[in-house]
C-alpha cells in the first residue's frame, strides 16, 4: 500500500520535475521567468490530442507536437521577447502572463471548455508486480521523464551547446566575448523548455484528462523548482519528485485533509528552514551553489 | 497646473453617484476597490522590491474577518478593525517565517502562502460555509440601493486616505527604511535592520490589502473561496505593475484590468452570432492587448 502511494507520488513528481526543469533552464540561461509554461504544457497535450484524431499514430504526434513546440518556445524568444530591454525582467513576466491568457482561450475556442480524452497506445495495460500495480500511462510517464532527464543531463553536460550554455549561465557578457552565439543559444533553452513542457503534457494526458486549465499544475511546479534553490537544474528534478511524493503521502495519511493544504504546509516550512540555514551540510550538497 | 488637474480629477470620482446609474456606480466602486489592492501591492514593490503573487489572500482574510464579525453581531467600524488587523497581523507573520527569504523565493512563499489559505478556508467550513460560502450581513447604512452612494464614498475614502499614508511614510523614517533595505548590506551599514524594515512593509500592505477585502465583502454581500482564486492576485499584479506609482497610473491599471473585459463583453454583443457563442473571446483580446502594450513600451 505505501509502495503504491509511493509509486503515485512519483510519477505526480516526475510531471512536476519535468515543469520546473523548464522554469529552471530558462531562469539560468536568461534570468527570465517563463510564466506560461503551464500553458504551453497545456498546448503540448491538445496538439498531440489533435494529431491522433486527425489519423497520425501516436509516435509520430508525440514527436511532431515536441518540434512544434520547440519552434513555438524558440520562436516565442526570437520574435517577441529577445527585443525587450534586457535588464526588464518584470516585462517577460507580464508578457508570459498574457501570453498565458491568449493560449488559454485559443485552446477554449477551438476545443471548448470542456475535458477531452487523450487516446494513447499504452492506456490499457495494467502491470503488477507482487502487490504493487503499475498502470501503462505511469509507466509511460516514468520512462518518458527518465529519457528527458539523460536528454537534458547529456545536453548539459557532455556537448559543446551545454557547455555554452552554462557560460551563458555564469555570465552574458562573458559568454558572448569567448564566441558563444548568446541570441541562438537562448532561442535554443526557450524551445527545450517548451519541449520539456509538452512532454509532460502529452505523458499527462493520459492521467488526466485534456482540458483548457491544466496548465495551473504549473503553479506547484514552480514551487518546487525553488524548494533547492531556483536556478539549480538538479534541484528542479529532486523538488518536483519531493512534492509529488510528499503530495501523495499526505492524502493517504490525512485523508479528511485536502493533500493540497499538507504540500504548502510542508513547502512554507521548508522555505523557512532553508531560508534560516537551520540544516545542516545534506540541504548544502543538495541546492549547491544556485 | 498639476495640483488643479488632480482636484479636477478628485472631484469627478466624488460625484459619480450623482450622475452614474446604478450599474456603473457598482462598478466604480469595484474599480476603486481593484486600485486600492493594487496600491498595496504597489507599496511593496516600490518601497521594499517585493514581488508577491498571493495578494487574493490577504483580501480574503480581510473579507472574512469583517463577515464574521459582522454575524456573531459586532457593529461594523469593529468589523472594519478585525479585518484590517487580521490583515496586517498575517503580514506580520509571513514576514516573520520568512525572515531569510529573498528575490523569488519570497515571492513564491507568498504563492504558497496563498494557495495555503484558500484551502485553510475550506477546512474551516463550520465558519466560512466551504465551498457554498456564507452571506455578508452588510452594515445597515450601506443596505438597499439608495444607500449605494455612501458604498462608493467610503470605497474612494478608503482609497485615498491609504494614498495618504503611504505619501506620508513615504517621506517619514519608515519609509525612508524601507528604501534603503532593499540593498541589504547598505541598510545593515546604516543601522538599519533590514528584515524589520521589509516586516513594517508587510504588515502595512496587508493591512491594505485586507482593507479592500472588507469593502469588497460589503459590495458582493456574499462570500465564497471562489471569489478570491489565484487569477485575482495576478489581476492585482497586474494592476500594480501596470499603473505606475502615482495614484492616476493605478487608476488606469485598475479600469483596464476591470473595465476591458465588461467592454469586450458589450462589443461582443454586436458581433455576428458565429462569434458571440464563442468562448473565451474577452481573456483572448485581454492577453492581446497586454502583449501589445508591453511590446511597443520597449
Amino acid at each position: 500500500m505505501l509502495l503504491q502511494t509511493l509509486l503515485g507520488g512519483f510519477v505526480q513528481g516526475c510531471i512536476y520535475s519535468l515543469i520546473a526543469l523548464g522554469f529552471v533552464l530558462i531562469y539560468r540561461a536568461t534570468r527570465q521567468i517563463n510564466f506560461a509554461q503551464g500553458d504551453l504544457l497545456m498546448l503540448g497535450a491538445y496538439l498531440g490530442m489533435q494529431l491522433q484524431l486527425w489519423g497520425v499514430s501516436w509516435s509520430v504526434a508525440l514527436l511532431l507536437s515536441l518540434l512544434l513546440l520547440f519552434l513555438c518556445g524558440s520562436l516565442l524568444q526570437l520574435g517577441i521577447l529577445s527585443p525587450l530591454p534586457r535588464e526588464s525582467r518584470i516585462s517577460v513576466i507580464l508578457l508570459t502572463l498574457g501570453l498565458g491568457f491568449v493560449l488559454r482561450s485559443l485552446a477554449t475556442m477551438i476545443w471548448g471548455p470542456a475535458p477531452l480524452f487523450f487516446p494513447s497506445p499504452y492506456e490499457q495495460l495494467l502491470f503488477t508486480w507482487q502487490a504493487l500495480v503499475i498502470s501503462g500511462a505511469q509507466l509511460g510517464v516514468l520512462i518518458g521523464s527518465l529519457i528527458a532527464w539523460l536528454a537534458v543531463w547529456c545536453l548539459l553536460y557532455r556537448s559543446r551547446i551545454g557547455l555554452g550554455l552554462r557560460a551563458l549561465a555564469q555570465d552574458y557578457w562573458m559568454a558572448q566575448a569567448s564566441g558563444v552565439s548568446c541570441k541562438s543559444m537562448e532561442a535554443l533553452v526557450w524551445g527545450l523548455s517548451a519541449t520539456l513542457a509538452a512532454l509532460g503534457g502529452i505523458l499527462l494526458a493520459p492521467l488526466s484528462l485534456v482540458h483548457p486549465e491544466l496548465g495551473w499544475l504549473s503553479i506547484k511546479a514552480f514551487a518546487a523548482a525553488v524548494l533547492f534553490g531556483f536556478g539549480n537544474v538538479t534541484g528542479a528534478v529532486f523538488g518536483g519528485l519531493l512534492l509529488g511524493i510528499t503530495e501523495q503521502l499526505s492524502a493517504a495519511w490525512f485523508p479528511d485533509i485536502s493533500r493540497d493544504l499538507v504540500s504548502y504546509l510542508i513547502l512554507l516550512f521548508w522555505l523557512w528552514l532553508r531560508g534560516s540555514n537551520r540544516i545542516g551540510s545534506a540541504a548544502i550538497m543538495f541546492s549547491g551553489k544556485s | 497646473m498639476k495640483r488643479l488637474g488632480s482636484f479636477i480629477g478628485f472631484a469627478c470620482l466624488l460625484t459619480i453617484p450623482w450622475w452614474a446609474s446604478s450599474f456603473w456606480l457598482s462598478e466604480a466602486q469595484t474599480w476603486l476597490i481593484y486600485t486600492l489592492a493594487g496600491l498595496s501591492l504597489k507599496l511593496l514593490s516600490k518601497e521594499v522590491g517585493l514581488i508577491s503573487l498571493g495578494h487574493s489572500a490577504w483580501l480574503a482574510i480581510g473579507a472574512y474577518g469583517s463577515a464574521l464579525t459582522l454575524q456573531v453581531g459586532g457593529a461594523w467600524w469593529l468589523s472594519l478593525l478585525v479585518g484590517v488587523s487580521l490583515g496586517a497581523m498575517s503580514g506580520w507573520l509571513l514576514g516573520w517565517t520568512t525572515e531569510r527569504l529573498q528575490g523569488t523565493s519570497l515571492t513564491v512563499s507568498t504563492l504558497v502562502a496563498a494557495l495555503l489559505i484558500q484551502e485553510l478556508l475550506l477546512l474551516a467550513e463550520n465558519w466560512t460555509g466551504g465551498y457554498s460560502g456564507i452571506s455578508v450581513d452588510t452594515p445597515n447604512f450601506l443596505e438597499g440601493s439608495t444607500n449605494q452612494h455612501w458604498g462608493y464614498w467610503m470605497s474612494l475614502l478608503a482609497l485615498s486616505g491609504a494614498w495618504l499614508c503611504w505619501q506620508q511614510l513615504k517621506e517619514s523614517t519608515i519609509g525612508r527604511c524601507w528604501r534603503a533595505s532593499k540593498d541589504s548590506s547598505q541598510a545593515m551599514c546604516l543601522g538599519i535592520n533590514p528584515q524589520r524594515a521589509r516586516q513594517q512593509a508587510l504588515v502595512w500592505s496587508g493591512g491594505i490589502a485586507a482593507l479592500s477585502g472588507i469593502l469588497l465583502a460589503w459590495q458582493l454581500q456574499y462570500l465564497s473561496p471562489e471569489a478570491f482564486p489565484l487569477t485575482l492576485s495576478l489581476e492585482i499584479l497586474l494592476i500594480g505593475l501596470l499603473g505606475s506609482s502615482n495614484l492616476w497610473g493605478l487608476l488606469c491599471g485598475a479600469a483596464l484590468v476591470r473595465f476591458l473585459p465588461q467592454l469586450l463583453a458589450l462589443v461582443r454583443m454586436n458581433l455576428p452570432s458565429s462569434w458571440q457563442d464563442l468562448p473565451g473571446l474577452e481573456p483572448l483580446v485581454f492577453g492581446l492587448i497586454l502583449i501589445c502594450w508591453i511590446w511597443q513600451k520597449r
